[in-house]
Order: C-alpha cells, then sequence, then structure tokens
C-alpha cells in the first residue's frame, strides 16, 4: 500500500514586522520535496494555520531568536495519514540573514520535535552550507528512533542523520532538489533586478549633452533608477563580464554617468569581486587630467549607466582613444533600449551590451511632446522631492486603462459608476507608486529604514495584492501585508467602537497580533510599525474601520495612505496621519 | 486648533502648482475629447470637477484655461451612434472573396482594434475561458445584427511590455464549419490582430490523454473525398496555424511555478464547484505543440475504428474536432492559433466529456494562453525555437 504522509511546512521569515500567509507555489514545492525523499501520496495538511514564523531584525540583534522554537516545535496530529513530513524552510531569506543563533535554535526545537512521538520526519531547506556549524553538535545531542532529520544546503547535499543524531559519513548530492529549487525560485536575478528599478513618470530630458544642456532637444517620459537594486545590478554585472571574459587585475572598470550615482556603487563592488580597479570620469566635455591618467597603461571596460542615441558613449570611446587609452571592444550599459549594438568609433568596433532593456518613451521637445504642450516643466530627477502625484502624470495613468464599474468599498454606501481600473495601473506603474509611498510616508515621519520592516494593512482585494508585490518587491520581500476581508470591514463598518472579542479567528488577525504581542527589553509593547493603505478613499469609512480594528487589537497604526483621494480632503483620520498620492477634488471641495 | 481641517496646510512638503495642474488637465480634456472613441462620463466628470477644484486656485491665466475646458468639450459631428449607445466612428465593411465559399471581411474603423481574440465554440468553453481571464460574465457589448456578445479585458504582458486587449466571444456554434458571419463581426468590430480559439477535442487513445493541450501547426478538413465502389478515397483541405505565432509559442515553458499554481488553484475551484471533476488538483497537463495536426469535420465521432482511420490518412491527425478548420480556413493569412484540450477519446458512445470535464479542460487551454500571453507572447517574428 502507498504511503500517504502529511506535509507540515514551518517558512521561517527574518527580518519581517510579522507574519504572513505561505504562498501557494511554496505549498506545491514541499509537496514535491516530500515526494522526493519520501515517495508516496504527500499532500499539505488542509486547514492547518499557513503562516510563516517571523523573526524581526531587533528581536535576532537582542538576541530573541529563540522565540521561533515554540512555534517550529508546534505539531498538530497527524489525521488521514500514515506519516507527517515537517518541513522548516529557511531558504526563502538572504543567506547573510541566517546567523548561528537562528541556526541554533532551529536546532534545539526540531531535535526536541523529533525525539517526541508519534513519529516525524523533518526536512530543514538551508539556503548556506553549514559545514562549521555548531546546528549539528545541537541535533546529535537528541536520538531520532521516532523519525528522521534530513538537512538540505544550497549547493544540492542531502544529509540525512543517523538515528543517533550523528551525521553520516559520506553525504549525497541531490540535482533533483536543485531543480525543484530552481523551478520554483521566486524570481531570477534579472527579474530581481527588474522588480527593484524604479521608472519614475515624469518630465524629464532626454539625450543630454555632458555639460547638462539638452542635446537633441528631446523629452522622455521615463527615467529609469536602479538605486534600490545595486546588489542585484553588481551581481548582474559580474556575470557579465565573467562570461565575456573582461575580468582580471590588469583591467579598469571605469564609468560614466550624469545622473546615476548608484554606478560607482555598483562598480566599486564589482571592481573588487573581480579583481578589477575601479575609475570614473567627472566629464567628457572638461575631461579631468588626473582621472585620466590614471587610466594610462590599463585596459579600459567602459560602464555607462544608460544608452539612449549612443552619442555619449560614442564621445566618451573617442575621448580615451585620442587620450591613448586602450577601450575594451566592450562596453556595459546598465539600460539600453536594445539588448546590443555595434558602434564604429575612430576605426574601431565596438559592443554595446546593456543588462536591462528599457524605453524611456522619447518625444521631441516642443508641441510633438505632451507635457511640452501642457506647458510643464521639466523635472531633474535627482533634485524632485515631490512624494504626490502630479495632475498631468495622474490622469495620463488615468486614461492609460478603461475605468470600470466599482467593485469593492463598504457595502452600505452606492458604489461610483465608474473608477479606476487600479490592478492594471498597478501592474503597469506598481513600482513608482511604490517608491511614492515611501516618499509620502517619509513626510510624515516614516523614515525609509523604517520601511524594510513595515506591516501594511489594508483590504484583502485584487488591486492590494498587485501593489503588495511591488511593495515588498523593492524591500527584497521584507515588508508584510495584512489582507483584511471586505465582509469583515463591511459588518463592523456601522459601529463606532470594535469588540476585540468579536473578531473573527483567522490569519489576519493573528498577523495582527503576533505584532501587538512584541515587548521591548523592558516589557513594554515594542512601537509597531504599522500602515494602513488602500487604493482609493471616498467616504473614509474603510480607513476608519480598519484603523478602529487594528486599534481594538492593541496596534497604533503610524499613518493612513491612498493612492488617490475621491473624498474630503483629510489630514487625518481617528487621529492617526492620513495622506493621498493624489486628492481628486469631489463637487464642491477645492484643491490644493 | 479649530477650524475646518480642509484648510490646514499639508506638512512635509508644498503642493502642486495649480496652474501648472490646470495646464495639465486643460490638456488632458483637450486630447481625450479629440480622439474618436467612447468617452467614460464618470471619468470625464471626475477630471472636470478636478479641473474646477484647482482652477480657483489659479491667479493668472484662468479665463484661457476655462475657454480651452469649455472649446474641448463642444460636441462633435462626426461621431455616430453604432450600437447600444455606445459610440464609435462611422462603421462600414467590404468583403473579399475567399475560394471555398468563405469570405473574409476586410474591416474599416472597427469600434476598436483588438489586440487578441479568443473564440469558443460550446457554453462551457465560453465560461471557461470568461472564469480564467476573470471576466464578469453579466458584463459584455453586444453588436450586430445578431446581437452575438463581445466580453473585454486586457491583460499585462511581458514582453510587448503593455496592456494586451483581449475579446472573448462564442462566435462560433458547435460543429459549425461555416461560420462566416460569425468572424465577419468579430473582424467588423474588433479587427483582433492575433486571434485564438479555444475548447475541446477528442484524442487518439494511443496518442493523447485526457487534459493535454495540443497546439496543431496545420488543421485538416476530413470530409471532402473521392467516392468509389470499392472506398471513400479522401481529399483533404489542409490550413495552416501562423508559423511565426506558434513558433512564438513554442518558446513557452510549462513549468513555471506561477502557470502551476495557476493549474492546481482552478482544478481546486473546480473540484469545489462541481459534484464531480476526472481531472485531480495534482494534474498537470501536457502541452504538446509539435508534430501534430486535427483533423476537423462537421461528424460527431465515437468509433475507435474512425480515430484510427483518421490517424493513418491524415498522418499525425491525433485530435479531432469540428470547428477549428472554419476557423483556420477563415483566418488564412491572418496570426491564428487554435488551442485545444483533450476531453474525451472519440472511441464510444460512453466516452463523451461530461460538462464539467468540457469546463475543466477549456479551462486548463485558457490557463496556458494566459500565462504565455503574460510572459512569451510577442509582436514581433521570433525565430523558432529549437526544442519543445
Amino acid at each position: 500500500m502507498t504511503s500517504s504522509y502529511c506535509v507540515i511546512p514551518k517558512v521561517i521569515t527574518l527580518g519581517q514586522g510579522t507574519a504572513e500567509p505561505i504562498p501557494l507555489t511554496r505549498l506545491v514545492l514541499y509537496e514535491q520535496i516530500a515526494r522526493e525523499f519520501f515517495g508516496g501520496n504527500c499532500g499539505v495538511r488542509a486547514g492547518a494555520a499557513m503562516l510563516t514564523i517571523y523573526l524581526s531584525v531587533e528581536q535576532i540583534v537582542r538576541g530573541k531568536a529563540g522565540l521561533i522554537r515554540e512555534p517550529i516545535r508546534k505539531v498538530p496530529e497527524p489525521a488521514d495519514c500514515s506519516g507527517t513530513i515537517v518541513i522548516v524552510d529557511l531558504t526563502v531569506n538572504e543567506p547573510s540573514r541566517v546567523s548561528e543563533d537562528v541556526l541554533v535554535h532551529v536546532s534545539e526545537a526540531i531535535g526536541e520535535m523529533v525525539s517526541q512521538p508519534p513519529e516525524k520526519h523533518v526536512i530543514i531547506m538551508l539556503p548556506i552550507q553549514v559545514d562549521g556549524s555548531e546546528m549539528w553538535s545541537r541535533l546529535e545531542r537528541w536520538s531520532f528512533d521516532q523519525g528522521s532529520v534530513t538537512v538540505l544546503t544550497d549547493d544540492g547535499t542531502v544529509v540525512r542523520l543517523n538515528p543517533d543524531g550523528s551525521r553520516p559519513d559520506v553525504a549525497q548530492r541531490s540535482a533533483q532538489y536543485l531543480g525543484l529549487m530552481s523551478e520554483y525560485a521566486e524570481n531570477s536575478l534579472p527579474d530581481r533586478f527588474a522588480a527593484k528599478v524604479v521608472r519614475h513618470v515624469g518630465h524629464y530630458h532626454f539625450g543630454s549633452s555632458d555639460n547638462g544642456e539638452p542635446a537633441k532637444s528631446q523629452c522622455s517620459r521615463f527615467f529609469f533608477d536602479a538605486s534600490f537594486a545595486v546588489v542585484e545590478a553588481t551581481e548582474l554585472l559580474c556575470q557579465r563580464l565573467d562570461l565575456l571574459n573582461l575580468a582580471g587585475e590588469n583591467r579598469t572598470l571605469l564609468t560614466y554617468s550624469r545622473l546615476s550615482p548608484w554606478l560607482e556603487k555598483v562598480a566599486a563592488a564589482a571592481a573588487i569581486q573581480l579583481g578589477m580597479t575601479p575609475a570614473k570620469l567627472s566629464s567628457i566635455d572638461s575631461p579631468n587630467p588626473s582621472e585620466l591618467a590614471g587610466l594610462t597603461g590599463r585596459r579600459v571596460v567602459v560602464l555607462v549607466d544608460v544608452v539612449n542615441t549612443y552619442g555619449t558613449v560614442t564621445n566618451l570611446i573617442r575621448l580615451l582613444r585620442d587620450r591613448g587609452i586602450s577601450v575594451e571592444e566592450t562596453i556595459i550599459s546598465v539600460f539600453g533600449i536594445q539588448t546590443t549594438r555595434t558602434l564604429r568609433v575612430n576605426g574601431g568596433r565596438y559592443q554595446v551590451f546593456c543588462l536591462h532593456e528599457v524605453d524611456r518613451e522619447p518625444s521631441p521637445q516642443g508641441p510633438g511632446c505632451g507635457r511640452c504642450a501642457a506647458e510643464q516643466e521639466h523635472v531633474h530627477p535627482l533634485l524632485d522631492r515631490y512624494p504626490g502625484i502630479r495632475a498631468y502624470d495622474f490622469w495620463e495613468i488615468m486614461f492609460d486603462f478603461d475605468w470600470e464599474p466599482e467593485r469593492y468599498g463598504p457595502a452600505d454606501l452606492p458604489k461610483f459608476a465608474s473608477a479606476p481600473n487600479f490592478v492594471r495601473i498597478f501592474r503597469e506603474y506598481g513600482d513608482w507608486l511604490a517608491y511614492k509611498i515611501d516618499k509620502m510616508l517619509a513626510t510624515i515621519g516614516v523614515p525609509a529604514s523604517a520601511s524594510d520592516e513595515i506591516v501594511y494593512v489594508c483590504p484583502d482585494e485584487a488591486a492590494m495584492h498587485e501593489l503588495m508585490k511591488r511593495l515588498k518587491a523593492r524591500r527584497g520581500g521584507r515588508p508584510v501585508a495584512v489582507h483584511i476581508p471586505r465582509p469583515v470591514l463591511d459588518d463592523l463598518a456601522s459601529s463606532d467602537t470594535v469588540d476585540r472579542e468579536a473578531l473573527p479567528q483567522s490569519d489576519w488577525r493573528r498577523q495582527i497580533e503576533l505584532l501587538a504581542d512584541r515587548l521591548t527589553d523592558d516589557g513594554a509593547p515594542a512601537e509597531s510599525g504599522v500602515v494602513v493603505l488602500d487604493e482609493f478613499s471616498a467616504s473614509g469609512q474603510t480607513a476608519r474601520t480598519m484603523v478602529r480594528i487594528l486599534r481594538a487589537l492593541g496596534i497604533s497604526p503610524l499613518a493612513y495612505l491612498s493612492i488617490a483621494n475621491r473624498g474630503a480632503l483629510m489630514r487625518s483620520i481617528l487621529g492617526v496621519p492620513a495622506r493621498s498620492l493624489y486628492d481628486l477634488p469631489s463637487q464642491g471641495r477645492p484643491v490644493p | 486648533m479649530t477650524g475646518p481641517v480642509e484648510h490646514q496646510p499639508f506638512s512635509g512638503y508644498d503642493p502642486e502648482d495649480p496652474l501648472a495642474a490646470c495646464r495639465a488637465l486643460a490638456h488632458h480634456l483637450t486630447t481625450q475629447m479629440a480622439l474618436p472613441r467612447d468617452q467614460d462620463p464618470e471619468r470625464l466628470i471626475a477630471l472636470i470637477t478636478d479641473y474646477a477644484g484647482r482652477a480657483q486656485f489659479v491667479a493668472t491665466d484662468r479665463p484661457a484655461l476655462d475657454r480651452k475646458v469649455i472649446d474641448a468639450l463642444a460636441p462633435r459631428q462626426d461621431l455616430v451612434s453604432v450600437t447600444n449607445g455606445a459610440v464609435g466612428t462611422t462603421e462600414s465593411a467590404e468583403a473579399v472573396s475567399q475560394p471555398g465559399g468563405l469570405s473574409r471581411v476586410e474591416p474599416k474603423n472597427p469600434i476598436m482594434r483588438a489586440d487578441i481574440s479568443i473564440s469558443t465554440a460550446l457554453p462551457e468553453e465560453l465560461d471557461a475561458v470568461l472564469h480564467v481571464f476573470g471576466v464578469d460574465p453579466g458584463q459584455y457589448h453586444q453588436h450586430g445584427r445578431r446581437q452575438r456578445r463581445y466580453y473585454q479585458t486586457s491583460i499585462s504582458a511581458l514582453r510587448p511590455k503593455r496592456e494586451l486587449s483581449v475579446i472573448i466571444t462564442d462566435a462560433y456554434r458547435s460543429g459549425g464549419i461555416d461560420a462566416t458571419q460569425e468572424m465577419a463581426d468579430l473582424d467588423r468590430y474588433y479587427d483582433p490582430m492575433t486571434r485564438f480559439f479555444i475548447g475541446i477535442a477528442a484524442g487518439h487513445p494511443d496518442h493523447l490523454n485526457i487534459g493535454d493541450i495540443v497546439v496543431p501547426d496545420w488543421v485538416y478538413y476530413y470530409e471532402p473525398g473521392r467516392v468509389t465502389d470499392q472506398a471513400i478515397q479522401g481529399r483533404y483541405r489542409p490550413t495552416e496555424a501562423s508559423r511565426d505565432l506558434i513558433g512564438n509559442m513554442r518558446y513557452y515553458r510549462p513549468n513555471r511555478p506561477e502557470y502551476r499554481a495557476s493549474v492546481l488553484r482552478f482544478l481546486q475551484y473546480v473540484a469545489a464547484n462541481q459534484e464531480f471533476s476526472e481531472l485531480p488538483t495534482s494534474f498537470v497537463p501536457r502541452i504538446i505543440m509539435r508534430n501534430l495536426v486535427i483533423a476537423s469535420g462537421e461528424k460527431t465521432i465515437r468509433s475507435r475504428a474512425f480515430m484510427d482511420e483518421l490517424y493513418d490518412y491524415h498522418n499525425d491527425a491525433k485530435a479531432v474536432d469540428q470547428e477549428s478548420y472554419a476557423f483556420g480556413y477563415y483566418n488564412n493569412g491572418q496570426r491564428w492559433a487554435v488551442i485545444r484540450t483533450i476531453s474525451d477519446h472519440g472511441d464510444s458512445e460512453e466516452s463523451s466529456a461530461s460538462d464539467t470535464l468540457k469546463f475543466a479542460a477549456s479551462g486548463l487551454g485558457a490557463l496556458f494562453l494566459r500565462d504565455f500571453l503574460e510572459n512569451v507572447y510577442s509582436l514581433r517574428e521570433v525565430p523558432p525555437a529549437t526544442d519543445g
């Protein structure tokens, strides 16, 4: 008879503000891994709590990593299956966050769990290799007569511990495990890079010459910014330089950029990894002699932030060649309008590779540019401090997608006959709106550093799920979303108070309670980084209900923020600072 | 502090200059009203209200801006009513004869040029496609003499880096080999750039399993033949799917976790909403895009011998349906492909698929199409992939 196993996932997230639901794709992966190592029918136990187990940075730093022991240890009794497979997954974290302290607590919790009846099989998935780790000696303290412990590391090594807790003499490698992990990887490197790039919307100069003046009198609608993707850009660059055999001690990685300060960081990090020398050129028109002198006798690999007309990069190559500097035939640009293009400069042939293809949507300056026709000022990408959305940009986006009848909103209030389709808007412009949300939060005192571990509380609606994807991707997956179902919001909409006891027991409530239960060292409640978020506010009823629910569960939100506000101009909701990225006046109510 | 909250200044940043904002709003109003398209009145009201709310803070240029807004709203003469109160440009179309009695209508001024059309034949097929594409079955446009229903939606496509407009319709009747009017209407009103036909088919029992998704290079019309006293000698007519589209589709890899999760979610939905589902929730469909043709004809086949005969005579005719040929023939020269999911084996009366299975099978095909459009679909011609 075929064995059937209940698979119980324990996903540990490090550096998050609270727990969150485990994605469905992850559950499919766990079933496949369980099947790979144990055979038979393996299914995730239906109805089990499917929240991650989390540790905030503060908890890790203050030595409270032991808090994860209890939730790891807790395993429900098996039902309708012949065995239990517990999968403890740490691979959702960046390797640097998986500290020795965390590994020790995970090992202790697993040892205790497996040594107790009934029989359990544990698979530990790690994003690192752990040869010299303390975790092995911790696991050796336990005996595993009733079950088994298997450790899987990022290189595919499979260590199935002996029943006495010791390591076997020979470890196996599993290509199948690596294949599954690659197949179910959340994002490839180019995807992760793309997710962190911000495509700013505005009225930008395009094809500017070295002295800052518009060279070809062109405007562009988008400006691409990789400030938040330095790590990913570095990794992509290293891969490309390695592939093209351009790494090595005798080479200099030369950057030139006027509007991308992040490029120097990328070049410095890549140069260190590949044994190259980083250098920069501040100007092509008036080159700094000392900068050029440092390049003499070196093989120079040119790295630029963006290529559009190829004019700047052509001028740069010409300058270097005229000064007798040896330029590699391969030029790298982080952004570009096409993947590769060949340039002929002073008789030399150069291949320009770009790491990420983009379209800045250029148009000739003047009547051919909509923003010029509407007499809109140009925006300097590095000096623009406006945290909201400007009227031109807002309505351009509003006309990008058809509006449709309002589907969400309080049940007892009439719905708009037509409202923006925020699902599509967030898919197309979510990166920029997520950036704007951070900027707007900064105006009410939420620092950018706090945004990494922030918890967004919002209605459980398709558009907010879409926006949350972008907010998470931008911060390496660390912000957490708590989605409150619309029926819950509707039930409580008409009451001025929310009774904690009347709130349903569910994942979203547990997420908030876990946050509220956090204590500081002296036992006082820790300050929560909770922001209430919605796509659209009109009556303010949904916002007030969400704030009341949070307060009933012991949380004081930092702010309420909506993308567009079509109701009364609000500066606070029940005492919580309120902002909107765009205030759309309702009849009789003026804006600004 | 007392007084209306509205008048408190923003803290931390200055609001947008009202003059710049009003110039932007007047410009958008002018631009939008000049377009030959239906305007959403709610959106226009919101835009005008936005203007009115900000204009009162404009110190200079206010009269000129107001004039621009009023001019933008003046009625235009070149718009006429077409159907159901929708406003579009004057419709006209010319029929272009094609061999075989089918004719294609060259569209002039369609209501919109759709990027993608998805045609279906059976009600279960339409329901499944609407479900997968998240379209409300109650929201549709009706056009033409027969008041055919057209469902509009759009999806975000990774490679063209934009939204693709999608029209879904049940333009075919089951078994309808002659669907000229249905396709002509689709052409006339939406002139789709790329056309897909989704639904179910019977699969040869030795070659295809229930739930397999097939994308044929060719569709053969198997009915014509020469009848002698000794035998019926087939004279099948082939029609070839667009090579560049099929080449593009072969770049699709079905092992994406999101696709697998969407299949799981869909089959869970089917299991939860139907009394009985033949496809378990753990099912992962095969997608077959090489060495396969579909034989298409008016017959409803419930005979193993006939399935064998079709396979032997029309090499690689592993799947059989009743509608694909008309679709392919009509769209000859256009960008089109057929996606069929095997729902029975056509080998006996008992093999007929239940309505649930028809829905589930069509949904699997639609999930594949959706994932392909979102992640791989290219508007450009691509070289064929080296391996399936």
